[in-house]
């Protein structure tokens, strides 16, 4: 039973972070980006696929901030980012949060970095 | 394809009901709705009830109300369950299948979060399911923030800088809302808010405020629907008529953001599945969007404010960005041009994931008929030929949408 179960799981035992970037895959069919991977391609069900390397840079394109039901409370700052790879012409949507202390130091547009930390998305912001 | 209409309509209150049972909620609604209908209930031959998590309660409710031993379906697809049971309903009926069907939609929400009641048990073992992952329509997964108000919390900041959408604009939403709800005694929110208040309210996910977040409200509705035979075979004297029902979903993210490349749309920030399934329902009803500014009226999804203010754009009420100058002047107010939500809304009536879609439907009958359940906040007679009615549902990844056209002529 369990190499039944074993050959119906999807998820790929891969590393999907390198330090500040994101590791992700594209369909060698289709050319769709699987981010995080998985064994198929949900676009053309192809099984083919190349690593693609998104970041460390990338933009705002929206944010906010979390509800902070206490004085004491920490707030985060959250949003999204198009992360964008070095051929610069392929990016990704990802989600993550700001390191920043108020939701003022944001702008969509801004440009970004992603920090090493790997359990979670945590970006910088760039000065131009 | 038979002609189908709705024939009679039912709701609790909707609220905090934590003395109630789901019974205790949804039996009122059915019995009403089957007297507004003024009919035998042994015509209704099955039931179609939208819930996520009144699990068995649609049956246990027709028992209790005397119809026992019909095809009963529970419909579960987050917001748009009661919906999507209408739309059952009505195929069962258009299909030749029924002649008599009842639509019924409940949910109790209390100490539960709409990740909850929407995902049971997927969301329990699951939990990393429930991440939108849209870099247009919402979510900040990957350790950022999540649940429903920071998804549209990020729409809406998109469209702010895109559009020059300002904050105000957003929270008149919630104003109009609340105003239409003062007039609407099952409604929850039934206190009338100034801009400035909405404004200052306790912040939740920047830039929505609480009061431009729907309640977690518990309540039932309940809609009858009828084959054109046993409108005429039983009398009924005010039908509304179903001219349109469609239907769809998106799952958001790369896959979306690729459909806008690749057929030009301007369609960020917003909702796809709204765009394409208002096409779809507009064609079968045969009604464009200025059809309803010459004579129709609009129950739509407003769980936040944001939400509403894509649609009117998405519906094609207006071009992306220029709902603003309409919202201020007062276009889609029960005596606009256009009038949306007169039932105060998710925003004011309150969302109880399962009734909304039902709850909608009722509106749209009882204003159509000119009932005494709309005789405060009643839309003027050249604006009910057509009635719009939409939900927008996530259940857990994506959106599916359902779209319903009524007229009061067949």
């Amino acid at each position: 039973m369990r190499s039944i179960q074993e050959s119906l799981i999807t998820r790929l035992k891969v590393p999907t972070r390198k330090g500040n970037k994101v590791i992700a895959r594209r369909c060698n069919k289709c050319g769709n980006i699987r981010n995080p991977p998985r064994t198929y391609c949900n676009i053309c069900q192809g099984t083919e696929f190349t690593e693609v390397i998104f970041g460390p840079k990338g933009e705002i394109t929206t944010y906010s901030s979390s509800y902070k039901r206490k004085a004491t409370d920490i707030q985060r700052f959250f949003g999204n980012v198009r992360l964008f790879a070095d051929n610069g012409e392929d990016s990704i949507g990802v989600g993550g949060i700001f390191n920043v202390k108020s939701i003022d130091e944001l702008e969509i547009g801004q440009k970004v970095e992603l920090l090493p930390e790997e359990k979670y998305n945590i970006f910088k912001l760039v000065e131009e | 394809m038979r002609n189908v209409a709705v024939v009679g309509a039912g709701m609790s209150p909707f609220g905090r009901l934590d003395a109630l049972l789901y019974q205790e909620i949804g039996r009122p609604a059915v019995n009403d709705a089957i007297e507004s209908a003024g009919i035998d209930r042994k015509l209704i031959e099955s039931c179609y009830y939208g819930t996520c998590g009144g699990v068995g309660v649609g049956h246990e409710i027709m028992n209790e109300c005397g119809m026992i031993g019909i095809p009963i379906t529970r419909v579960v697809n987050a917001c748009s369950s009661g919906s999507n049971a209408f739309r059952l309903a009505f195929m069962d009926i258009a299909s030749g299948m029924s002649d008599c069907v009842m639509a019924m939609g409940i949910e109790k929400m209390k100490d539960v979060t709409m990740a909850v009641v929407g995902g049971g048990t997927r969301y329990q073992i699951e939990a990393k399911a429930f991440t939108h992952g849209s870099p247009t329509s919402g979510g900040g997964g990957g350790g950022g923030g999540g649940g429903m108000a920071a998804g549209f919390a990020l729409m809406g900041r998109a469209h702010m800088k895109i559009y020059g959408t300002k904050v105000e604009d957003f929270a008149n939403i919630t104003v109009k809302s609340r105003r239409n709800g003062s007039k609407n005694p099952k409604a929850e929110f039934q206190n009338i808010m100034t801009l400035q208040e909405v404004l200052d309210d306790v912040m939740i996910n920047d830039p929505l405020t609480r009061s431009q977040c729907c309640p977690r409200t518990d309540g039932a509705a309940a809609v009858i629907l009828m084959s054109e035979d046993y409108v005429k075979k039983h009398h009924i004297e005010s039908p509304v008529w179903v001219k349109g029902s469609a239907m769809g979903s998106n799952f958001g993210g790369e896959n979306e953001l690729r459909w806008y490349k690749e057929t030009g749309s301007p369609y960020p920030p917003g909702f796809l599945t709204d765009y394409l399934v208002a096409q779809k329902v507009y064609k079968m009803a045969k009604v464009k969007p200025q059809d309803f500014y010459d004579r129709g009226f609009v129950e739509c999804h407003d769980c936040f404010s944001v939400s509403e203010y894509v649609h009117y754009e998405d519906f094609g009420f207006c071009k992306k960005g220029e709902a603003s100058p309409l919202i201020n002047d007062g276009v889609f107010e029960i005596d606009g041009d256009l009038p949306i939500n007169p039932s105060g809304g998710l925003l004011s009536v309150g969302h109880p994931l399962g009734a909304t879609g039902a709850r909608q439907v009722a509106e749209i009958f009882w204003q159509m008929t000119k009932h005494k359940e709309v005789a405060k906040r009643q839309v003027p007679d050249k604006h009910l030929d057509l009635g719009l009615q939409h939900t927008l549902g996530s259940p857990g990844i994506g959106f599916t949408n359902v779209m319903h056209v009524f007229s009061r002529d067949l």
